[in-house]
């Protein structure tokens, strides 16, 4: 029982002041997904230079529905960390106060 | 190896495949043509291909190889000899010469070419339900 309480109401250690916030990365989760973000666009973009391609001969079907394929899994994949992130909002918005 | 490594690789192996496929009907095309630009009848084409380091990856021990087209290569070799003295490039014994191209081979050649695309295709769509699939483990 000592053992439980001191883990539930052991002090709470305030961050050191002058600590910034994501130093530990040297980037903020903002930054994190601004990044993700971008990198989805630029492989939408490549994407549809390679559709272009396929109209101008350039290049064949194969390379713009592969494009496409990892387009659509970046997409996909962007869609799953902003499903998660607004999950959590919601969840601490439930909470009682 | 990431899923875009795998991605990478399906999609060089179906350019290969499909340029395999275009020089089999371009063979197939040419198979009773007895001139060509350069002179003499048409000259069965060879895709070579050749294995190639998926480039970022190039530092690495375990470096994956990508399929690219290396070459286009004729072979002039087993030119079919016909008697046709009604044919205009007959020569004075009335022989003509034909191109070196067989139809069942080219067919045999068609066939594998068609099928390594399939696998390829496959392994693409496997490797996209799985990216996919992860996609799901966090819902």
């Amino acid at each position: 029982m000592e053992k439980i309480s001191s883990l539930t109401y052991g002090p709470v250690v305030p961050p050191p002041r002058g600590h910034k916030k994501g130093a530990t990365t040297g980037k903020t989760f903002e930054e994190l997904v601004k990044n993700a973000i971008n990198e989805v666009n630029e492989e939408q973009r490549q994407a549809n230079i390679k559709i272009e391609e396929v109209h101008t001969k350039k290049s064949g079907l194969a390379e713009a529905m592969v494009a496409m394929e990892k387009a659509n899994i970046a997409l996909q994949a962007m869609l799953a960390v902003r499903n998660k992130v607004i999950e959590a909002y919601q969840e601490v918005m439930r909470m009682q106060v | 190896m990431d899923i875009n490594t795998t991605i990478r690789l399906c999609g060089s192996g179906l350019v290969a495949q499909r340029t395999r496929l275009e020089v089999v009907a371009e063979n197939l095309t040419n198979v009773e043509t007895t001139r060509t630009p350069e002179g003499g009848p048409y000259k069965r084409k060879i895709v070579n291909l050749t294995g190639e380091d998926v480039y970022f990856r190039k530092r690495l021990d375990d470096a994956v190889k990508e399929v690219k087209v290396d070459s286009i290569s004729t072979s002039s070799e087993g030119f079919r000899k016909i008697y046709d003295p009604t044919h205009p490039d007959a020569d004075e014994n009335g022989n003509v010469v034909m191109p070196n191209v067989e139809v069942m081979r080219e067919m045999v050649d068609m066939i594998t070419a068609a099928r390594a695309y399939e696998a390829i295709a496959t392994a693409f769509d496997a490797t996209k339900n799985m990216a996919l699939r992860t996609l799901e483990l966090g819902k």
